[in-house]
């Protein structure tokens, strides 16, 4: 069986006139947390809509479990578990008794199906407090419970930690965590928190303004940018020249035109040092420097950081 | 499937309030026939004469507009408590989800015309007309009963109609008021009264009328009419993708700000 559980090609949603999502090119791999990051706005919930069936693509082609959503929507979604955006119930109902109601639309005959999926993320069983009655995190709990209660092997999750305190936020990312690292599921969680993503993801999409514009483990996303060198020096311009010229090398930046970033750690800085020097550029500050995700996502989306 | 979702339809009936609203019109068509007892019009008012009253209060002026709107905030909940993304992604047809609440509301029909029957007898005993035999009182409640399921099959286009184009209970209502008082002015002509649905329904239940001569094989192609009628207009109702969310304003839950 394929090791890509989630495959787009050319996915695109335009909505009047406004392209929501172009182009998109995304892979899932098998038993992995996928984080789809961008800023407010940018595609996320949209993709997740397309894949999920509920709303139609203009055009692209979306492939889950190796086949085609368009043909085999039915045998798909059976197997997926989702939460988009706000958590969704009737609040004349107990949580048990919204839970009771999916599980029967779903034909879940499993007995303890719904009491083990409100155990799963806290929630009493059979408790009499209405859905209307619910705090953020319970419903937001609740609705997790709704995603994992069928044993998805695929969880769609839209920004899952909204609304939850920070314990819960942790809870829920340990929790995700275990269903990937213990019972094998796939993950896409979207998120526009930039360290959730960080602490929980294994393979990070950047996505902005529709369009995917980084894709790859967060291993390989971190190395590609984790450390540099900072020179502040007198003219950036023309230390940016030498580099060029006289260590053959592009891999820098210019951030204005006291400050430089060189990326190529492979290159002796005492050399470079010395040239710059012998040059007649004033060297006020050299440092090794870490690159956030956040510097990472700026640099990708050619922006501010995310919100 | 069908199955399934009738049962979780009428799951989701518990605690719902709007079905008093359901009742309470049933009563209001009551206390209105009762009202217009104490008029000095010469009529000679009897247990079988108030049910027929009844009757023609629901057909013309309360149960279109009560079915229509409650069957109307039945369908729209869906979009208002933002549950429809999780029925679609079970994966459950918008079809077969309208089609098991048209069901429902067949059965709620049934139940406000069992209410309306319980109502006219409470009235009954309140104002002691003559004629309370059991015999008058079976085939009352019998008539008033299913009088309202077939006044629901005449306004179910109505329903499916205005929810497909408004997505909202308040235009389905409306609409089904102005339909029912329509048949106030078929009550002229008798080739009218059979066909009109609201007026059929009343020739359906052998309702005792002093002016139209109730044609049964007609009365019975009005109802055909008008279940073929919703059934095409369930057929060009669509996927539910793409529907525009009808949720109560914006998602209450904050986003995080930051890191």
């Amino acid at each position: 069986m394929s090791d890509i559980i989630i495959e787009t090609t050319g996915l695109t949603k335009v909505y009047g006139t406004q392209k929501s999502v172009v182009d998109l090119n995304l892979h899932v791999r098998r038993g992995r947390i996928y984080g789809l990051l961008g800023r407010n706005g940018a595609g996320k919930t949209t993709t997740m809509k397309m894949l999920l069936s509920l709303t139609q693509p203009t055009s692209g082609d979306i492939r889950i479990f190796g086949k085609d959503i368009r043909t085999s929507e039915k045998e798909i979604l059976s197997q997926i578990g989702s939460l988009i955006e706000s958590p969704g119930f009737y609040p004349n109902l107990t949580g048990t008794e919204n839970l009771k109601i999916f599980a029967q639309l779903r034909g879940l005959n499993r007995k303890n199906a719904i009491h083990d999926a409100l155990d799963l993320v806290g929630l009493p069983f059979r408790d009499k407090k209405l859905y209307s009655q619910y705090s953020l995190g319970m419903k937001q709990r609740l609705a997790i419970a709704l995603s994992v209660m069928h044993d998805p092997a695929l969880l769609i999750l839209d920004e899952p930690i909204n609304g939850l305190d920070p314990i819960g936020i942790a809870e829920i990312r340990a929790f995700i965590r275990a269903l990937c690292d213990e019972k094998g599921k796939t993950v896409l969680i979207s998120s526009h928190i930039l360290s959730e993503i960080a602490l929980l993801a294994d393979d990070i999409g950047i996505i902005d303004q529709g369009r995917l514009l980084e894709e790859g483990s967060l291993k390989e996303l971190e190395e590609k940018n984790h450390k540099f060198i900072h020179f502040s020096l007198s003219d950036a311009e023309r230390a940016a020249a030498l580099l060029t010229t006289q260590f053959k090398t592009q891999r820098f930046d210019v951030e204005d035109e006291h400050t430089l970033r060189l990326l190529d750690l492979t290159l002796p800085v005492p050399s470079i040092n010395r040239c710059f020097v012998e040059n007649g550029i004033d060297i006020s500050e050299v440092r090794v420097c870490e690159a956030t995700l956040e510097d990472y996502f700026k640099k990708v989306t050619g922006g501010v950081g995310i919100a | 499937m069908m199955g399934r979702i009738i049962k979780t339809e009428l799951w989701k009936l518990k605690r719902y309030h709007i079905l008093w609203a359901g009742i309470l019109l049933m009563l209001l068509s009551v206390v209105l026939t009762l009202f217009t007892s104490t008029a000095q019009d010469g009529s000679v008012w009897t247990f079988p004469f108030l049910v027929e009253q009844v009757i023609k209060n629901n057909a013309t002026t309360i149960f279109p507009l009560c079915i229509a709107l409650i069957a109307g905030y039945m369908i729209a909940r869906e979009e208002t408590d933002d549950t429809l993304k999780s029925i679609l992604a079970v994966p459950i047809s918008y079809r077969a989800l309208l089609c098991g609440k048209l069901v429902v509301c067949a059965g709620l029909s049934l139940l406000f015309g069992l209410s309306s029957g319980v109502f006219t007898l409470a009235g009954e005993m309140l104002v002691q007309f003559p004629g309370l035999t059991l015999a008058a009182i079976l085939q009352g409640l019998l008539q008033i009963i299913l009088n309202c399921f077939f006044l629901y099959l005449a306004v179910l286009p109505v329903i499916v109609a205005a929810f497909l184009l408004s997505g909202g209970p308040m235009l389905g209502a409306v609409v089904a008021f102005v339909y029912g008082y329509g048949g106030m002015f078929a009550a002229g002509n008798d080739t009218f009264s059979n066909v009109y649905p609201i007026m059929a329904s009343l020739g359906m239940v052998a309702y005792r009328s002093y002016e139209v001569h109730w044609n049964l094989p007609l009365c019975c192609a009005s109802m055909v009419a008008v279940i073929l009628l919703s059934a095409l207009l369930l057929l060009v109702a669509g996927s539910g993708k793409d529907r525009k969310g009808r949720t109560k304003g914006k998602s209450s839950i904050p986003m995080k700000k930051g890191w």
